[in-house]
């Protein structure tokens, strides 16, 4: 949490026009959101500063949203910051890698304004939001 | 909409199609009829219709046709229509009805398919829910039965089996039904369209690879994951053979166009053939009626294509309480395996001896041909107390459509054993072709019509 209050959510999509419009929707609901198109980016924005929740496209142009997860399960200070994925490539194989690296929930693109909210609260204030360890996700949490 | 609903306004739709048909062939003829044949001719064509329609299962729930099978049938029962009406035609007044018989086939016809194709609400049918298994409750098995639960598209999860190393926990949408070596059990209790492995190539490799032995056996169509590696950015080049992330095979030869083939064939041949032997077929049933107490048709249940349950026809041949009788003489059974069958089987009747012998107390499947549940040529449809005792393999008769004939039966037929008929039925699965089934048929006629083998 930030000190005017605000919770901050790392966005890290490639697109920018779909990077636009998400950023848009979370800073509507007024989330403060910092928002980057790759996986360097993101990390020094983690480095810098611990988000209340990680929104994170799997295609990047460099590595993979499968690493950023996998480097954010791996840092002691992250370790319980939630990860929404959100691609296209939603296989039933695509969901099952994501939750080994540690996502909580997969959001398959395209997805409508509500669903994207739906599943950022869920994420932020669901059950196992401020508890130590972050519960996965039940499908049945989601919209 | 109920399906009761559905299947009631198909035929109300029909009878409105007809009589309109009946209305339209009036007017295009110039020369009106009288009031009364009008009615008559429609009421009687209505009759006609519904009566055709309630042999062949045209309105039930689900009869497993498409669209291509339902103009077949829709086609057939015109045919049929069309013979009734030719013979009245020769029987009533010419000027009474005269060409309009034929306007009002040409009119009606195309009137019914048009509008069975167009309007959806009239097509409205259930279609069959397939089951579907999944070996695996780990992330991919749980993402793979929410997957299919999600599309919605008439497929239900049966259930879950774990591998070895997975413990059970309370997010899997579905039920889990035992360890990935309890599948043989699972497979024989319930009717199983498709497995999904979703298992880890690695981890869970030897259990993955017993699981297709099983199923390969069963001959039961299954899925494995299309990767089993983790991608960030690459996708298969032909994408849509693996549009659900998974491979999925087949244990037998996949042949559609050969198959759409073999069932016009079966639609056109059995419905020519029934318009041929109709007379021989009314005297038979005359003879069985007045000859012994019963019904003329004998309805045994008998195991269908992925184990979907069917009445199969023939004429009675037998005593009415034959089949408690069976028990009795089962000490006599003079064939090897699950299958009763005796040379001087004292339950037959004098007229059913004759058209067993020339095998024509099979001749109403022909019907069951029509209705889409057997074929002219495929493996004999086993009773249910047979399949319950099949061994693995030789459930996988089940993956075809069930015929009228097959290898064993122009093989010398009783002589052979229970396991030797088995093994033919899998030669003829796996080496199917259009032209076996030809020659099969060929060569069923002479040994029906010597009478040889059959008891």
């Amino acid at each position: 949490m930030d000190f005017d209050g605000k919770r901050t959510i790392l966005l890290v999509e490639d697109y920018p026009p779909e990077r636009e419009t998400i950023r848009r929707i979370l800073v509507g609901q007024d989330f403060k959101v910092e928002a980057t198109a790759d996986y360097h980016g993101a990390v020094s924005l983690l480095s810098a500063k611990v988000p209340s929740l990680v929104c994170t496209d799997l295609t990047l142009p460099r590595e993979s949203g499968f690493e950023l997860c996998e480097y954010i399960r791996g840092d002691a200070r992250l370790r319980f910051v939630p990860v929404l994925v959100m691609s296209d490539h939603s296989s039933p194989e695509d969901m099952a890698h994501a939750e080994y690296v540690g996502a909580n929930a997969f959001l398959k693109k395209p997805f409508s304004r509500e669903k994207l909210l739906k599943y950022v609260i869920t994420l932020l204030d669901g059950p196992h939001a401020s508890r130590p360890s972050v519960r996965r996700l039940r499908r049945s949490d989601m919209p | 909409m109920t399906k009761q609903t559905a299947q009631h306004l198909n035929l109300i739709g029909d009878s409105i199609i007809l009589l309109a048909a009946s209305a339209v062939a009036t007017k295009v003829a110039g020369r009106p009829w009288h009031w009364l044949v009008f009615l008559g001719m429609s009421m009687g064509s209505t009759f006609v219709w519904m009566l055709g329609g309630r042999v062949l299962r045209h309105y039930d729930s689900w009869n497993g046709r498409g669209m291509a099978g339902d103009v077949v049938l829709t086609g057939t029962l015109l045919g049929v229509m069309l013979g009734v009406m030719a013979t009245l035609r020769l029987v009533v007044p010419p000027y009474a009805a005269g060409s309009q018989i034929d306007r009002f086939i040409l009119v009606s016809m195309p009137c019914i398919l048009w509008l069975r194709s167009t309007t959806s609400w009239l097509r409205r049918r259930e279609i069959p829910i397939r089951q579907i298994l999944v070996v695996g409750i780990g992330p991919l098995g749980r993402h793979t039965g929410l997957e299919i639960i999600d599309r919605n598209d008439h497929r239900r999860v049966l259930g879950h089996l774990r591998f070895a190393d997975e413990a059970i926990h309370d997010r899997l949408p579905g039920e889990v039904l035992g360890t990935a070596a309890d599948l043989e059990d699972i497979l024989k209790k319930h009717v199983v369209a498709e497995v999904f492995i979703a298992g880890n190539g690695d981890s869970q490799r030897v259990e993955m690879q017993q699981c297709i032995r099983v199923l390969e056996r069963f001959g039961i169509p299954f899925a494995l994951p299309a990767a089993g590696f983790r991608f960030g950015r690459a996708r298969p080049e032909y994408e849509r053979a693996v549009a659900d992330g998974y491979i999925h095979y087949l244990c037998v030869r996949h042949k559609p166009v050969q198959l759409a083939f073999k069932r016009l064939f079966d639609v056109g041949a059995s419905a020519v053939a029934l318009g041929l032997i109709s007379p021989l077929m009314v005297t038979v049933a005359v003879l069985i009626k007045f000859t012994s107490r019963g019904g003329i048709l004998f309805k045994q249940e008998r195991v269908g294509r992925h184990g979907r349950p069917f009445h199969m026809l023939k004429f009675r041949s037998m005593v009415v309480n034959a089949e408690e009788l069976k028990a009795k003489l089962m000490a006599m059974n003079e064939q090897a395996g699950p299958v009763f069958k005796m040379k001087r089987d004292p339950r037959i009747t004098p007229i059913g001896r004759f058209i067993r012998k020339f095998s024509i107390d099979e001749l109403p499947q022909l019907i069951n041909v029509l209705r889409g549940e057997m074929s002219l040529v495929g493996p004999r449809p086993p009773v249910p107390s047979e399949v319950a005792k099949y061994e693995a393999w030789q459930r996988r008769r089940l993956s075809v459509r069930p015929g009228l004939t097959c290898v064993w039966q122009v093989s010398g037929r009783n002589e052979i054993s229970f396991e030797e008929w088995m093994y033919l039925d899998m030669q003829y699965i796996d080496h199917w072709s259009l032209a076996q089934d030809f020659q099969l048929i060929l060569k069923t006629v002479p040994v029906v019509l010597t009478g040889r083998g059959a008891s």
